[in-house]
């Protein structure tokens, strides 16, 4: 009896997950999409000015695939502007916390994140319930401080959606290829990302995949930044020292070729 | 793959055209060496316009700003025009300025008004500076093309030059042809230092017109003189913002001074070419049209309600 009971304790929270598993083998829309991800890691090395990603996948025909690039949840400092004296200038400060570092959302529908549109499940709705805000946020509604967030993420290229971007193509049988990129900016933080698919049949999610990106630093810019961040007298010492010799020995170029008075 | 005229800069934490950097040294480069400024309060904003963090933009110009003035004093030290006396004294007025000012920003930020009053005294500074510079010499201008304007000394001296020659220890400045007590160059050094620090810049520009004013010494005197202090100013600026902030991005400053020490020499040759009036107008009015921008941006709506503190 007692095995039993713990049985059923373990095995109750597991109920919705399968229920959710059942419903998505009895799918026509299940069949395993292999996500692609190409390529799995960007290096940033010294001439790095951004990338292309690009994402693809077998879905079943008449099914819709959004496709998810997110970030880990970072905390940031942000400035807000008011009007003090008649003037615009920072007011105060307002801590971000719970937001990706990157969000870019593509679907292959090109009416999802319509104004008029219910769907709520995926883009920015999906951030806008994670996010709180901090500090001197007297005043300020929160959907309207997330509004400007948004609008300074989009700025810096680090937010985007793109709806019916994702691009569909028939394949043989009852399958269809999806196929996207997301443009990766230069501004992009090391570290790694994911990138996750959902496949929806009527709104309703019914398959999933996720695979991983990898951002990081290589060659000059590693080593800069491992320099100014860990020894930075001798960062510092050497950014002088270069720019004295540089200035000196442009003077110096300068009065062999008879440049100067 | 990347073009490699786009280069990453790893301590802003991204990329920027390699060629609209060397431009924009070199364009700062030339006015530097033609007016005798580092050039400081005309390359952060354009590097903030093009996305760089504020804070990484302050630090890495003031690190090519020593680039542009070593070579800037090396060709005006050729052509005569540095007066190291007077240079130490300012230097020494400078940095004894600049601490006291950095101490009087960590208070102001503690209670909360240092970006208030960094604006405010760019907008007062630049306007006073350059609307005075500006009135003044084209005052000087009409005067000599009236035939009228004497280049000897005024018949009467004024209350400034008295309250100057009433100070103690005074010596000759033989570069600049002036004698002063010692006291004034430290203490305008200091209030430029001051400033500057407040500013977050070398001050090149306060100081220039306080030079030629206050101190009256010749025109193409200010400027070597000026450059030559600026470079341990802006030395002193490097190594401290690597040292506490690690904000100086290294390939940034690598580019920016490649093209501002090229145009420093060409800047220090063409400044050969147009008389002390001339110099005065067209640095008055590029100050003017800067501080005309900061005042735009203080009183026009912000496209963005909120703003990255520091960097990523």
């Amino acid at each position: 009896m007692r095995q039993s009971d713990s049985w059923r304790r373990r095995a109750l929270p597991l109920l919705p997950a399968s229920l959710l598993l059942v419903a998505i083998t009895a799918s026509p829309c299940a069949a395993g999409v292999n996500l692609r991800v190409m390529p799995q890691s960007i290096q940033i090395g010294t001439f790095f000015g951004g990338a292309q990603v690009e994402v693809s996948a077998e879905i079943p025909k008449g099914c819709d695939a959004v496709v998810e690039l997110v970030g880990k949840e970072i905390e940031e400092q942000l400035l807000r502007k008011g009007r003090h004296w008649d003037i615009w200038m920072n007011v105060g400060e307002i801590d971000i916390e719970g937001a990706p570092s990157l969000y870019f959302a593509t679907s292959t529908n090109p009416r999802r994140w319509a104004e008029d549109a219910t769907d709520s499940a995926y883009g920015y709705n999906v951030v806008q319930e994670r996010v709180s805000f901090l500090g001197d946020v007297r005043g300020l509604r929160s959907s309207k401080i997330f509004d400007e967030f948004i609008k300074l993420k989009e700025s810096e290229g680090l937010y985007g959606m793109y709806p019916g971007a994702l691009m569909v193509s028939p394949l043989s049988g009852d399958r269809s290829s999806v196929q996207g990129t997301f443009t990766i900016p230069s501004s992009v933080a090391p570290g790694s990302y994911l990138v996750r698919l959902s496949v929806l049949s009527d709104g309703r999610l019914v398959e999933s995949e996720s695979a991983r990106l990898d951002v990081g630093l290589v060659r000059l810019p590693a080593l800069l930044s491992s320099l100014a961040r860990r020894h930075g007298a001798l960062h510092g010492l050497l950014a002088v020292a270069v720019a004295v010799v540089f200035g000196y020995l442009t003077g110096v170029a300068f009065k062999r070729t008879g440049g100067s008075h | 793959m990347t073009p490699i005229w786009t280069l990453y800069l790893p301590i802003a934490g991204h990329s920027a055209q390699m060629i609209l950097l060397l431009g924009l040294g070199g364009v700062v480069g030339f006015l530097s060496g033609f007016f005798g400024v580092g050039g400081g309060f005309l390359m952060t904003p354009l590097l903030i316009m093009i996305g760089i963090p504020p804070v990484v933009a302050a630090a890495s110009d003031s690190n090519q700003i020593v680039a542009a003035t070593t070579s800037g004093t090396y060709a005006h030290y050729r052509l005569g025009n540095v007066d190291f006396k007077l240079g130490g004294f300012l230097l020494v007025g400078g940095l004894i300025g600049g601490t006291i000012g950095v101490q009087i920003i960590k208070v102001l930020r503690q209670l909360g008004d240092a970006a208030f009053l960094i604006k405010i005294t760019y907008v007062v500074m630049l306007g006073t500076m350059g609307g005075y510079m500006f009135w003044e010499s084209i005052r000087s201008l009409r005067k000599t093309s009236a035939g009228a304007a004497g280049t000897g000394a005024p018949a009467r001296l004024s209350r400034w030059a008295r309250l100057v020659q009433a100070l103690p220890f005074q010596m000759r400045f033989e570069r600049s042809a002036v004698t002063h007590s010692p006291i004034l160059p430290l203490a305008l050094g200091a209030i430029v230092g001051l400033l500057g620090a407040i500013m977050g810049l070398g001050g090149g520009f306060i100081m220039v017109p306080m030079m030629v004013y206050l101190l009256r010494v010749p025109m193409h005197i200010v400027v070597g003189t000026n450059l030559f202090q600026e470079v341990f100013m802006c030395a002193n600026v490097t190594f401290m913002q690597s040292l506490t902030n690690h904000t100086v991005d290294l390939v940034l400053a690598i580019v920016l001074l490649v093209g501002s020490s090229i145009g420093a020499q060409f800047g220090a040759r063409f400044s050969r070419k147009f008389n002390a009036d001339q110099l005065k107008i067209l640095l008055a009015s590029i100050i003017l049209l800067v501080m005309g921008k900061i005042l735009l941006a203080l009183v026009l709506p912000p496209h963005i309600l909120l703003d990255l503190k520091g960097i990523r």
